[in-house]
């Protein structure tokens, strides 16, 4: 202890005074922990009277938590005299006052002591504890933005990419350029489709890649841009190769500026427009070949849009109006059609946006009044984007085919009429003709019974009978003449049942039998008995296989054979076929006999008496069954004539 | 009694034709060019058989065979149409009409009187 120069009496007063006065808590303890003294500032704070204190232990006001440490401090004071601690002490309503102990050791009256000044520290763990939230929270926020900075990168990442796919998809390459807009940097795209070395465009402008002579108009727009710092698109020019070729691209770029807005240069994409180029020629190729064509076209070509104004003629079209061409375009189709025709083309043309193409006719007045009847063929157009965005029309001029065809049409009418009069001519004529000639055979015939008393000589007995078969033969001829006629004026109608083949060539071989034996020429019949019925008329069949008969006998010799046979063909239809030995035909022959009368013009007419219609009227009759005539010939050895039915005209047998 | 022949025909030879064939054969006959009066001739003389001209000049004779066919007192007539085979409708339109039989023109005076004789 050193030597004060205060009394001890005056240092006793001082230390009471200071002890007494004290804002910090002052408290003496012993070793047992007892408390031996306190200042008023300690007992006020935890709200004892003084002495509630004295004599009690000081572990009674600690917490547990800092009781259990105190063995340990007291150790401390081996290696120091003094230390200083925070504790915890409760108050008397039982709540706890955080505390910072300066504890020191000191001997007195040979007792160790313990003397502590208690300072609070609420405030301080307050603040502490408010700066620790503080930074928590803080430390949380910054985790939260690190997150978020990370999402956002990653998804800066993701359209960063999608952006160089886009831009691989739509350009060849990437570039930038510097402040001073030149090129600094080309992706490795760059050589490998243009086969430009990178490393002699690198440091150099887009303008001294360009080739001398090029626009400069254009060029002194691009650097305005580029002064002004706007985004470019489509910058079309020719980079000159070091060989000296040339390549079309085509550049967009974009400013780019860091955060501070300075300028650093542009970056962008560039395009080799080489193919671009070659299918828009091929495009402008194609378009000047079909101008040509519509140019040189005996056809109109009239593009019109949705609401029927003209877009476009050719000279062909407007000559048909009646306009030049630009006069042509902006007028309506309607300034050249009547009301009628107008309402016939509104109908037409509500088909077109639905896609429908369609030939129709129209008649266009021409600006100077002309009728034109004109053929259209109308298709619909469509815009870029798919929608119906008007309609041409292909339009001849068919004044000419009107005409023929008025003309056509007149003169079949006046045939169908000349045809009529024909007809009910020879209709009438055959009834006038026959009539007379029924009287001729009828009297003749009652001679010949000799009904009223014998006929007196044999030579007039002869004579009746030529007078009888040159009647019978005029009647045949009259007969024939109305058939064909009938059937050339299609009034032939036919009275259709179903009939056996096989029973009418048998009654038509019956029938020619006298007649065949007086020539001496044999008729063989070998029809097939299981041979289907034919829906026909019984009439008409029996005329057509009697005058097959009646020919073959007529023009086969002496000792001749004439073979009748049938047959079921494979696809159904059935055949009859009359086959002589005869004289035949050569081909010439053959054509005068298939057509009307063309045997009456023949030297065989006195020969072989017939009324030359055998063979067309025959051939009409089967025909008018829907059926076909087949001739084969050979002159010197005989004819072979087949019928054919079709097979519908054959009925199914039942079973 | 010889039968009685209602003839109707246009024509004066064939008329002539048919009259002095049957005369001969026996028959007595009554004769109508246009078949105006035939009705009347018919409930007259009571024919054992009509012979009818199918194509007259002005009521055809089909025409004619429907009116007698729809008199009750008169359908039991046969009627036996002479005709030739060019007739609109054909055969069907005189067995439609309501003729018995047929025959055709120019006739064969055997078989006329041989079809004659079958309804007399």
């Amino acid at each position: 202890m050193t030597s004060s120069p205060l009394s001890p009496k005056s240092t006793n007063k001082l230390r009471e005074a200071l002890f007494n006065e004290m804002a910090d808590g002052v408290i003496m303890v012993d070793t047992q922990g007892t408390i031996i003294d306190c200042n008023p500032a300690f007992h006020q704070k935890f709200g004892y009277e003084k002495a509630e204190l004295i004599g009690r232990s000081i572990k009674t006001l600690c917490t547990n938590e800092f009781a259990a440490k105190a063995p340990e401090r007291i150790t401390q004071f081996d290696s120091q005299d003094q230390i200083t601690y925070e504790t915890a002490y409760h108050h008397k309503d039982g709540t706890v006052i955080p505390v910072e102990l300066n504890a020191r050791l000191f001997e007195s009256a040979g007792t160790t002591l313990f003397f502590s000044i208690v300072r609070d520290i609420s405030n301080r763990k307050r603040a502490e504890s408010e700066l620790r939230q503080a930074h928590a929270e803080l430390e949380s926020r910054v985790h939260e933005k690190t997150e978020q900075h990370e999402h956002a990168s990653r998804q800066l990442r993701a359209s960063e990419e999608r952006f160089r796919d886009i831009a691989a998809a739509t350009s060849d390459w990437f570039w930038e350029t510097g402040p001073d807009h030149k090129i600094s940097y080309l992706t490795d795209s760059y050589f490998a489709i243009t086969g430009i070395d990178p490393a002699t465009v690198i440091g150099k402008s887009r303008l001294e890649l360009a080739p001398d002579e090029d626009d400069m108009t254009k060029w002194d727009a691009h650097l305005v841009a580029l002064e002004n710092r706007h985004t470019f698109r489509s910058l079309q020019y020719e980079i000159v190769r070091p060989d000296g070729t040339s390549l079309p691209v085509s550049i967009s770029g974009k400013p780019v500026f860091n955060d501070a807005c300075e300028f650093l240069g542009y970056r962008g994409t560039g395009t080799n427009l080489t193919e671009r180029r070659i299918s828009e020629r091929k495009l402008i190729e194609t378009a000047n070949e079909l101008k040509g064509v519509l140019e040189s076209t005996s056809q109109g070509y009239w593009r019109i849009d949705t609401n029927a104004i003209t877009i476009e003629v050719n000279p062909r079209m407007a000559e048909i109006i009646g306009v030049s061409q630009s006069e042509a375009v902006g007028t309506s189709v309607y300034d050249y059609l009547s009301a009628e025709q107008q309402d016939l083309h509104k109908t037409k043309i509500k088909r077109r946006p639905v896609g429908i193409s369609e030939a129709y006719e129209l008649e266009i007045t021409s600006a100077t009044g002309n009728l034109v009847p004109c053929l259209f063929n109308a298709t619909p157009f469509h815009d870029a984007t798919g929608n119906v965005a008007g309609s041409f029309a292909l339009v001849s001029d068919i004044s000419d085919l009107k005409k023929t065809q008025f003309t056509l049409e007149k003169s079949m009418l006046e045939a169908k009429a000349a045809n009529k009069v024909k007809s009910d001519l020879m209709a009438n004529m055959s009834h006038e003709l026959r009539t007379p000639l029924n009287a001729i055979i009828g009297f003749s015939s009652t001679i010949q019974a000799e009904i009223f008393g014998p006929v007196g000589h044999d030579k007039y007995r002869e004579y009746l009978s030529d007078i009888q078969y040159s009647g019978q033969h005029l009647l045949e001829l009259i007969n024939d003449i109305l058939d064909v006629s009938a059937i050339e004026a299609g009034a032939l109608d036919l009275h259709e049942e179903d009939v056996s083949l096989s029973s009418i060539v048998d009654a038509s071989v019956r029938i020619i039998k006298p007649r065949a034996d007086t020539g001496q020429v044999r008729v063989v019949s070998t029809m097939d008995p299981k041979l289907p019925l034919i829906h026909m008329d019984e009439r008409r069949g029996k005329q057509i296989i009697l005058n097959l008969l009646s020919n073959a006998v007529k023009f086969t010799p002496e000792g001749g054979d004439v073979f009748v046979t049938s047959s079921l063909n494979t696809h159904g239809s059935v055949s009859v076929s009359v086959r002589d030995t005869g004289i035949g035909m050569d081909k010439d022959e053959l054509e005068k006999a298939l057509s009307a009368f063309g045997q009456v013009d023949s030297g065989l007419n006195r020969k072989h008496e017939g009324t030359g219609l055998g063979l067309p009227l025959t051939k009409g009759l089967i025909e008018l069954h829907g059926g076909i005539l087949d001739v084969k010939s050979d002159k010197g050895l005989g004819t072979q004539i087949t019928v054919t039915f079709p097979t519908e005209r054959v009925v199914q047998d039942a079973n | 009694m010889p039968n009685t022949i209602l003839i109707v025909e246009d024509n004066v030879l064939n008329m002539k034709l048919f009259v002095d064939v049957l005369e001969n054969s026996g028959y007595k006959t009554v004769q109508s060019v246009d078949g105006k009066n035939i009705l009347e001739l018919a409930r007259e003389h009571a024919p054992g058989l009509i012979i009818m001209d199918i194509q007259l000049p002005r009521t055809s004779g089909l025409d004619l065979t429907k009116m007698l066919k729809a008199e009750d007192a008169l359908k039991d007539i046969p009627v036996l149409a002479v005709t030739a085979f060019s007739l609109e409708g054909g055969i069907e339109a005189v067995f439609a009409a309501g003729c018995d039989d047929i025959i055709a023109k120019p006739i064969n005076v055997s078989d006329f009187l041989e079809a004659v004789a079958r309804y007399s």
